[in-house]
């Protein structure tokens, strides 16, 4: 249980070091968020040792760090846990190229809920090409799940 | 199959429970964000946590460090020498420009003294390196290196050698996070350099131009016009290049023309910038920004 909690918080902290990546395609930033990612990823690979509070924790320490507003990664996050719950069924029990498309939706769901916050508190949209963000987290799942070790047991 | 289905009865006893405490989370972000964005205590809590994301940025750029370490000290010493003698050249034309400058510098406040207009204020410019720019596509911001330690304060302009990049809007223990200009809050008032029109400038948040606002359609404005400081708002020093004029838009239906111009200072490509500082301590006028007037 320890070792599982020690490679959660090392993936973690490579994912937030990824996130200060940036590859600039189409005038827009197309890395995904790599936290949600490596969340989304323990709770698929151990739905029952992950909690809807730790998303939310996670979220909390992000927005300390990087965040425009305090609490807006803490309730997107929270938010795509019960997504991905809701849908966690559906991904255990399809192929991969069938998980991508939900993969693909819980980032845009994300993506949508962070747009929307932001869209409330200072009125700006920063265009279509935002989305290609999530297209881009579908992609990188769909390469990391080439390897053994990221592979989802059925 | 049989581990899923036992899962699946878990989801549906634990449903409502789950419902609840995303009801319950929600609830308290909304709370959080609520209190930020109006009293912006997430500003202080930074101040103490920088200090501990600085090392993580070091490990970022450990491998490019790295590379850089490498390229010179294998590097080639005829290659050194050329570099050096290329840079003394340099030197010496810049100092030659230099002692001209300084003759026309006097000259101008002589004049300016004889006509009794007040004199401008004078800068100076510090090297800073960019340590990262910030994940988030809602803001465009960068850090640079650099921040109480070095005496900066939220209002100081930051320009590269090819322009003006933004101003710096909130400043830490060690480093300072830099607006762009291409940021939608960022406002800047310009010249243009061709017929001395005033304008102020506004930041697209997107596509990495800036947008020339309130100016109507007969405006005197063509592409290619190059726009610099004016210098009014004593933040900005007068005569920075900001922009190149791309695109007019003159749509009669609409009361203001569009007009969309690309910023010439590489604001991506560097890995340094200056940050101005008056000399004549008129630091007091720079009014650090709030974020009810950068809106």
């Amino acid at each position: 249980m320890i070792r599982k909690n020690k490679s959660l918080i090392f993936s973690l902290i490579v994912a937030a070091m990824m996130n200060l990546i940036h590859i600039n395609i189409f005038n827009t930033d197309l890395m995904p968020d790599f936290i949600l990612l490596v969340l989304i990823f323990w709770f698929f690979k151990n739905p029952n040792a992950i909690s809807i509070s730790l998303f939310w924790y996670v979220g909390l320490v992000t927005d300390i760090f990087m965040g425009d507003l305090l609490g807006q990664y803490a309730l997107t996050y929270a938010s795509c846990y019960f997504i991905s719950q809701y849908f966690m069924n559906k991904i255990m029990l399809n192929n991969k190229y069938q998980q991508l498309f939900y993969i693909f939706f819980i980032f845009l769901s994300a993506q949508i809920i962070m747009l929307l916050i932001n869209v409330m508190h200072d009125l700006h949209y920063p265009g279509a090409n935002y989305f290609l963000q999530s297209i881009s987290a579908a992609l990188i799942w769909y390469l990391f799940t080439q390897f053994k070790f990221f592979k989802l047991d059925h | 199959m049989i581990k899923s289905h036992h899962r699946s009865s878990k989801l549906f006893n634990k449903g409502s429970s789950l419902l609840s405490k995303l009801l319950l989370l929600t609830f308290i972000s909304i709370i959080f964000m609520g209190v930020d964005f109006r009293f912006h205590y997430l500003k202080e809590i930074r101040q103490f946590t920088n200090v501990f994301t600085k090392p993580l940025h070091a490990v970022l750029n450990l491998p490019n460090d790295i590379y850089n370490v490498a390229t010179q000290y294998f590097s080639n010493q005829s290659h050194l020498i050329l570099e050096n003698e290329t840079l003394k050249l340099d030197i010496d034309r810049l100092k030659a420009d230099l002692q001209r400058l300084d003759f026309i510098d006097q000259e101008n406040d002589q004049l300016r003294n004889l006509l009794e207009v007040r004199n401008t204020h004078k800068f100076k410019t510090e090297a800073v390196s960019i340590i990262y720019s910030r994940f988030d596509p809602f803001n465009q911001k960068i850090i640079i290196d650099g921040g109480q330690n070095k005496d900066f304060q939220p209002g100081q302009p930051v320009i590269d050698a090819l322009g003006l990049v933004g101003q710096i809007s909130s400043v830490f223990p060690e480093t300072s996070e830099v607006t762009l200009i291409i940021d939608k809050k960022m406002s800047v008032p310009i010249q243009i350099q061709r017929n001395g029109l005033r304008a102020i400038t506004n930041g697209n948040g997107q596509n990495e131009t800036i947008s020339l606002s309130y100016l109507p359609n007969s405006v005197d404005v063509v592409k290619g016009d190059i726009l610099k400081t004016s210098g009014i708002d004593t933040i900005y020093p007068e005569g920075i290049v900001v922009a190149e004029v791309l695109e007019i838009n003159h749509d009669p239906k609409l009361p203001f023309a569009k007009i969309i111009c690309k910023p010439l200072s590489a604001i991506r490509n560097h890995s340094h910038v200056l940050v101005v500082t008056p000399i004549n301590k008129i630091a007091n006028n720079l009014a650090p920004i709030k974020n009810d007037q950068k809106k």
